[in-house]
């Protein structure tokens, strides 16, 4: 931590202490120490002292212990020649403020000050909180902005609340800066503020603020169900706001000790710190999510740079579009006679491309059109396209750009009247009359990426900007980057070998009806329904990491021929529930991978031959093997393991790691000739990389037969590797 | 621990020569693996092959066949305790009590013709009487040999040794069950089931001297056994139920590895249902009313159904109330509980309406979407084979919120003048759908009567 | 040749779950550590509960013969509940709030709480309290009802995977136990209970609804799903040892063939027995595969499902059938 905050936040605790104390003595001598005290209407007593002390201030008395707490928290004073520990002695130091500023509201009333007066609402009663606070908890309100200071001026003032308003996100003010508020700016802006408008002004006073730490401490109580006591309960109640109450501070104006000691106190919550003033920042993460202290933060871009530091998820509920929209429209037709514009097909150019960026190179709800708009040119013209889209997030990994450029096909199907088909750069796009009719802009085609992509992936996008171009000029200039990007993503899938990784991922998702079946996905072996690679896997744990896909460590190899590791064999035999007690990666024939149900193929051994046969879900017909697939899938299905049989992606038949342990490939005698559409020169490829000349060939599809003694004389005729290879068993 | 498909194959001769009806070695292997065939289908089976398979490859349970003919019965033959580990394969034959004393030969045809008339389809499956359980008395022989020229399979509820065997002796071609009295000597009984080579029953008061009888039974040469469990209140009946299919699937007592006969007297449906869903491989009913039994066969039904393979209906035209060609037809999956719910739903919402049910292999919507078994085209196809344009006038079909996607391909797929709707995701909503979106529509296209 | 059964036994157990508190006379749920009725080898210190359903609106779907023991209640949650218990021996009671779904009445939050406040009143069993199903009205509605009626215990019905956070948040802060919904899915379930279990609340609080699918409509899915549940509960899994619900009389009655007359089907018998059938063999069924609580429209279902159950767990009711109270008191608010 800075060292200059670090002895501003320690400066400004004891200075908070000492005030805390005088006022506590004065109030001593002249009441009771039976005196109650407290806020009006609260059932939590002074809330952060409780949260922080695990007591309850009821009564004037007990206030001494709580302040005595709060000073033995202090470290020493700072001097010139002092070396600090930083870090912790000013959390320290915040917390002992806190409990100070707390103490200090509390004994106001006492003192003849007011907590609630003009348009101050004063601490917040139970009713509210109980009414107000749950919205922080179940999502319905993103977050709170305490900001403490005050802005330029009035008008500034009135258009950082709205920002935060538009957010959703609850305004607590409080605090001065040499005597300007932000209440008070408001105020003569007009600005209603009260809890109906989430413009909440606390207190003049910087230490009003302890009532917005209080808030949250009192949901956490009420919500999360947490009991004020020792150590443990207070590092219990700290973590809850860390991880549930997305609160941030705004630093208004001039930063003094005692701010710089309540922003110490507030990081304690897991709330960091947004300043306009050129404060030291303090930027890697220990208790906040990310940064704790970001500083000269221009006020227009305040609310988004806190709430892209504070990991603060906004949902849109109503993507601003002109036009409804929703999966209902995902397969609707544009027809030529209702086209108003049109992109790509086989007329112009137009693909979509979607890159990651750093945080600090994405402007968030950026969204640009470069070239015409829908209005400038005439009904039905033909133009080039390129949606380019830039996305950032903190938990953002290149690995996922293909993911979820793959989902600007379903995104860009939802508005009524924009037809979207293909992916990359063989994208066809149409825009309905209808649509542009009722408003709807190619600039629109940006707003429902911005929305979609930060609603449906929260988890790894945290911001996103749009450009689209619509002229020649610039298409053609982005297009050869966008070309690259698929070559290389598609050359990086490539490379990614099981040996590379240290994570398999898990798929549970059919566990519904074949209770012991796991698919293990390897970067060479994707899920037998063909539908999830390893990347997905890894992306849907990001999302979602208590969904269907785990990462499973792989541990210890065991065998690497048959691909056994010691981490998949414990993790198969707890997922399977004891039913299995190891899986090879590599094999059908020894510990072969269990089948749910939903494979596109099944690949069995064929006996006499020395081969293997794959069959996919489509052919009804009869197999050498002597089964259709249906008879096939009734035995390979429903998670079992069946040795010389297994359910399989069709291209995982193109991988490297193709039953490699039986003797891969070159195994294969028969197949179908949808799948020898379907894999195409992918397969061919595949099998001159075997070596073995004419290979491709050589397999037999059901043109050739349909059993299993005509198939030994062809393979015999045609020399077909696997003759020589043996029998698999 | 049983012999995979592969263990099996490799103890078998490797020639496809097809004698046991199967093309090749390994499909025959893998049938013999699942428990579905025995290995006597091989004549060519090794000493070896049988030695190492013979204990391995006899069911856990053996099967049992009562009657002749089309409606002769087969139970047993089931490898599970819970039925997703794999399924339960032969369902109970539900077996209708009949005392034909003082019922004149009239009457007695009549009944017996009543329940051999009975055919209720559900879900692709016909209920019906699966046998008569005779009950001894003077006018038994003439009821059970009546029974037997219907087709029934027959179970004689003995109450005398010499009136068992009369009854016997006159059907044994059509391989009676006998069931002894209850707490009889079983040793006649046994001797004339071994005799006249019939099924039998036995019972004994507790679960030991069950399975010892059982084993006497065997020995005594009888081949064909089940037994009846102790059970004089449900607790105990649920007790045995569950021990004889445990110790008969960790093969503890030879005796334990047959079949479960039980008799549910009047007004016990809470005993019969104990019995449908706990293994329990025929049960005879005293009660005849349908409010008896379509609960009790529909719950078969359910039990039974393979848990990997979805129960299917039948494609076709479905129609909800009366509908005429002004009413809205909505399209879904033959997957039977996406059906039920969206027909009930459908039903309930009080409006008429034709529901098309698309042959997506027994896969619910989204799942068959997936699978490409519920796209536009196949959608297309069958419509047009379900003649839909000849039953609704408005050219409008509704399809299922889930797969909007198809919604472009099949109205490619269907051609000029249809409409595709995109209904409601859940069938709930199928009311307010009906309400909100439907009806002003159709007083749009001046098709709402 | 004695017969060598070993009695089986597992790791793990069912959570012991309490419904009820403040003024009701609490009924503990769960607890056993076999499979479902297996008393012969594994110990249950609680019998299954069986519930009755009442309706804060007359139910116009119901049919006829499951709306004839009602005659003079339906739509008077108050007197509904006095007679479910009184007369037919509930052990708790599910208030269905049908009426506050927008299509069915709209009735609001306040209406609502009210409604159920007046049950409260009159008898002092414990409450399953439905909303109209998921959505911001359902939060709204159990929000209210679970701030009215704090420190009752009652159990809100339902948290879904989707919709979870408010009245995970309404349980804790108002001392209620929770109804988790899943779509009749082991993993959906189990992964319910660990997002509920982060959003701290007690799973020692939590009731897993599987979704019921009635006789016919589905019922071996769920029968199949709760037996893997238990198994998974009794192999040790912390996520899923949570006691079952089953609304099993909102399935079984929507049947067609609860429905339809006899003349319209003949051979389908009388209606009425049919329709009590239909209720009694999917309870039945549905204990078998480890429901805890089942929740029932027909009084007589619910005395023919009780005799059975006397049968394993001893004929003394847990419930003496003097739940109702006259001057009802309940839990004094600490929060004020």
């Amino acid at each position: 931590m800075s060292r200059i905050i670090a002895s501003a936040a320690i400066r400004g605790g004891h200075a908070c202490v000492r005030r805390a104390e005088t006022m506590l003595a004065e109030a001593l001598g002249r009441h009771n120490r039976n005196t109650a005290i407290g806020f009006p209407s609260t059932a939590y007593a002074l809330p952060i002292i409780l949260a922080l002390t695990g007591k309850r201030v009821e009564k004037l008395g007990d206030l001494e212990e709580a302040v005595g707490a709060a000073r033995s928290w202090l470290p020493a004073e700072p001097t010139e020649k002092l070396w600090l520990p930083y870090l912790g002695g000013a959390l320290d130091a915040g917390a002992a403020t806190l409990v100070a500023q707390e103490a200090i509201e509390a004994l106001k009333p006492l003192h003849g000050i007011p907590l609630e007066f003009d348009y101050w609402l004063g601490p917040t009663t139970d009713g509210i909180l109980r009414e107000q606070g749950i919205k922080l908890v179940d999502g319905r309100m993103p977050g709170f902005a305490a900001c403490v200071g005050a802005l330029p001026d009035d008008e500034t003032a009135e258009q950082l609340a709205r920002d935060l308003q538009e957010r959703n996100l609850l305004v607590f003010m409080g605090a001065n800066c040499a005597g300007e508020t932000m209440a008070a700016q408001l105020n003569r802006r007009g600005v209603q503020m009260n809890w109906e408008t989430f413009l909440v002004p606390y207190g003049p006073d910087t230490s009003s603020i302890v009532h917005a730490l209080g808030f949250a401490c009192r949901a956490a109580f009420t919500f999360g169900g947490l009991k004020p006591g020792g150590l443990e309960e207070t590092r219990e109640i700290l973590l809850y706001n860390q991880r549930r109450v997305f609160a941030f501070v705004l630093a208004l104006g001039e930063v003094d000790d005692e701010k710089y000691a309540t922003a110490a106190g507030a990081i304690n919550f897991g709330f960091p710190v947004i300043a306009d003033t050129d404060i030291p920042e303090i930027l890697p993460s220990g208790i906040c999510t990310y940064e704790h202290v970001v500083s000269n933060v221009a006020h227009r871009d305040m609310p988004a740079r806190a709430v892209e530091v504070r990991g603060v998820k906004i949902h849109t509920v109503e993507i601003p579009i002109p036009v409804r929209h929703g999966p209902a429209f995902e397969g609707e037709r544009v027809r030529r006679e209702e086209v108003a514009i049109e992109f790509g097909g086989k007329y112009t150019r137009c693909f979509e491309y979607l890159a990651s960026r750093p945080m600090d190179q994405v402007q968030d709800g950026l969204i640009r059109v470069v070239g015409p708009e829908i209005g400038d040119v005439p009904e039905g013209a033909r133009l080039p396209l390129a949606i380019f889209v830039e996305v950032a997030g903190r938990k953002m990994q290149p690995e996922f750009e293909s993911i979820l450029e793959r989902h600007i096909h379903s995104f860009l199907s939802e508005p009524m009247g924009v037809m979207h088909l293909g992916q990359r750069d063989t994208v066809w796009l149409r825009i309905s009359k209808k649509a542009r009719d009722a408003g709807f802009r190619i600039e629109h085609l940006g707003t429902v990426l911005l929305h979609k992509l930060r609603n449906d992936f929260p988890a790894i996008v945290d911001k996103v900007q749009v450009t689209l171009f619509t002229e020649s000029a610039g298409v053609e200039e982005l297009y050869p980057t966008a070309a690259a990007a698929y070559q290389s993503r598609d050359e990086r899938m490539g490379a990614l070998t099981d040996e590379r990784v240290e994570i398999f991922y898990s798929c549970a998702l059919c566990q519904s009806y074949a209770p012991n079946h796991v698919c293990i996905i390897t970067p060479e072996r994707l899920g037998l329904c063909g539908a999830y690679n390893w990347l997905d896997g890894k992306a849907a744990y990001e999302i979602n990491p208590h969904g269907g896909n785990l990462p499973v460590r792989k541990g210890d190899s065991v065998d690497p021929v048959l691909g056994q590791w010691k981490g998949i064999n414990d993790f198969i035999r707890n997922a399977s529930n004891g039913a299995f007690e190891r899986f090879s990666a590599y094999s059908m024939i020894t510990d072969p991978m269990t089948s749910c149900g939903c494979f596109e193929c099944i690949a069995c051994i064929l006996p006499g031959t020395g081969g293997i046969m794959i069959v996919d879900r489509e052919y009804a017909g009869e197999t050498p093997v002597g089964m259709t697939f249906s008879s096939l899938a009734e035995m390979t299905g429903g998670g079992q393991q069946t040795p010389g049989f297994i359910g399989i992606g069709t291209i995982y038949a193109l991988s490297r790691k193709f039953i490699s342990a039986d003797g891969g490939l070159a195994r294969l005698v028969w197949t179908t000739t949808r799948i020898k559409q379907k894999l195409g020169d992918r397969l061919r490829q595949r099998c001159e990389e075997l070596g073995k000349p004419g290979f491709y060939e050589k397999i037999a599809d059901e043109t050739v037969c349909t059993e299993l003694e005509p198939l030994i004389e062809y393979l015999a005729t045609v020399e077909h590797p696997a003759l020589e290879m043996g029998e698999m068993v | 621990m049983p012999l995979t498909g592969l263990q099996i194959f490799k103890l078998l001769p490797n020639t496809n020569c097809k004698k046991c009806g199967y093309p090749t070695c390994l499909t025959f292997a893998m049938k013999l693996a699942a428990g579905k065939e025995a290995l006597e289908k091989c004549p060519d089976a090794s000493p070896e092959a049988k030695a190492a398979l013979g204990a391995a490859s006899a069911p856990p349970i053996r099967g049992v066949t009562v009657g002749r003919g089309d409606r002769a019965i087969t139970v047993g033959e089931e490898t599970v305790f819970f039925r997703h580990e794999k399924t339960f394969v032969r369902h109970p034959g539900l077996f209708q009590i009949f005392d034909p004393a003082g019922l004149t030969a009239a009457e007695r045809d009549a009944k017996l013709d009543h329940w051999r008339a009975i055919r209720i389809e559900r879900a692709g499956e016909t209920f019906q009487v699966d046998g008569i359980a005779v009950v001894e008395t003077a006018e038994s022989v003439a009821a059970a040999v009546a029974a037997s020229d219907r087709g029934f399979p027959v179970a004689i509820l003995a109450a005398t040794l010499p009136g068992a065997t009369a009854i016997a002796e006159r059907i044994k071609e059509h391989r009676p069950l006998l069931v002894p009295p209850a707490g009889a000597n079983l040793e006649g009984y046994a001797a004339l089931a071994a005799r006249l080579g019939i099924p039998l029953v036995v019972g004994a008061p507790d679960l030991a001297s069950l399975a010892d009888a059982a084993r006497d039974a065997a020995r005594a040469g009888v081949t064909d056994i089940l037994l009846e469990p102790p059970g004089a209140d449900p607790r105990l009946l649920h007790h045995s139920l569950s021990a004889i299919r445990r110790g008969a699937l960790d093969r503890i007592h030879p005796g334990l590895g047959h079949p479960v006969f039980l008799c549910v007297g009047a007004g016990e449906i809470e005993k019969a249902v104990l019995g449908i869903t706990k293994f329990a491989s025929l049960v005879a009913l005293a009660d005849c009313g349908g409010e008896t039994w379509l609960p009790l066969w529909t719950l078969r039904q359910n039990i039974y159904t393979d848990p990997q393979k979805p129960l299917q209906m039948d494609p076709g035209l479905y129609a909800i109330g009366e509908p005429n060609d002004r009413s809205p037809l909505l399209v879904t999956s033959n997957f039977s509980l996406t059906y039920f719910i969206v027909s009930t739903e459908a039903e309930a919402s009080g409006v008429a309406c034709h529901l098309a049910v698309v042959d997506a292999e027994g896969l619910s919507v989204l799942t068959a979407w997936s699978a490409g078994k519920f796209s536009g085209d196949r959608v297309a196809k069958a419509l047009r084979e379900m003649k839909a344009a000849e039953r609704v006038s408005h050219h409008t079909v509704i399809i299922p919120g889930y797969v909007p996607v198809i919604s472009g391909e099949l109205e490619d797929a269907l051609g000029d003048g249809w409409h595709v709707l995109v209904g409601p995701q859940e069938a709930s909503d199928i009311a307010p759908f009906f309400r909100d979106v439907w009806g002003p529509l159709a007083r749009d296209l001046g098709t709402h009567p | 040749m004695s017969l060598d059964l070993k009695p089986k036994k597992w790791a793990g157990a069912l959570r012991e779950v309490t419904l009820g508190a403040g003024s009701r006379r609490p009924v503990a749920v769960g607890g056993g550590n076999g499979l479902p009725l297996h008393t012969f080898e594994a110990a249950f210190p609680h019998r299954p509960a069986l519930a009755l359903e009442i309706t804060d609106v007359d139910p116009v779907r119901w049919v006829e013969s499951v709306r004839q023991p009602w005659e003079g209640v339906l739509g008077r949650p108050a007197e509904a509940a006095r007679r479910a218990v009184a007369d037919f021996g509930a052990d708790l009671l599910l208030v269905h709030l049908m009426g506050t779904h927008t299509d069915r009445g709209n009735r609001s939050p306040e209406q609502a709480a009210a409604d159920v406040g007046a049950v409260l009143e009159a008898v002092n069993v414990p409450l399953i309290v439905k909303g109209p199903g998921a959505g911001q009205k359902q939060n709204t509605v159990l929000a209210r009802v679970a701030e009215d009626c704090r420190g009752e215990g009652l159990a809100l019905h339902s948290a879904t995977n989707e919709d979870y956070k408010t009245l995970a948040a309404v349980a804790v802060a108002y001392g209620h136990a929770l109804v988790g919904e899943s779509p009749i899915d082991v993993n959906m379930a189990k992964q319910l209970n660990i997002l509920l279990a982060d959003s701290n609340v007690d799973l020692n609080r939590v009731l897993i609804d599987p979704l019921t699918g009635g006789l016919g409509y589905g019922l071996e899915y769920s029968y199949s799903v709760m037996e893997r549940i238990r198994l998974a509960a009794l192999g040790g899994d912390a996520m899923l040892n949570c006691p079952i619900v089953c609304l099993v009389g909102e399935e079984a009655w929507k049947a067609k063939e609860a429905k339809v007359p006899a003349d319209k089907e003949p051979l389908w018998g009388s209606q009425r027995e049919r329709g009590i059938h239909w209720e009694v063999a999917t309870a039945m069924t549905l204990i078998e595969a480890g429901a805890e609580v089942v929740v029932l429209r027909h009084p007589e279902t619910l005395d023919r499902i009780r005799k059975q159950l006397d049968s394993w767990f001893g004929s003394e009711p847990s419930h003496d059938r003097e739940g109702v109270v006259q001057n009802s008191f309940r839990a004094t608010d600490e929060h004020r």
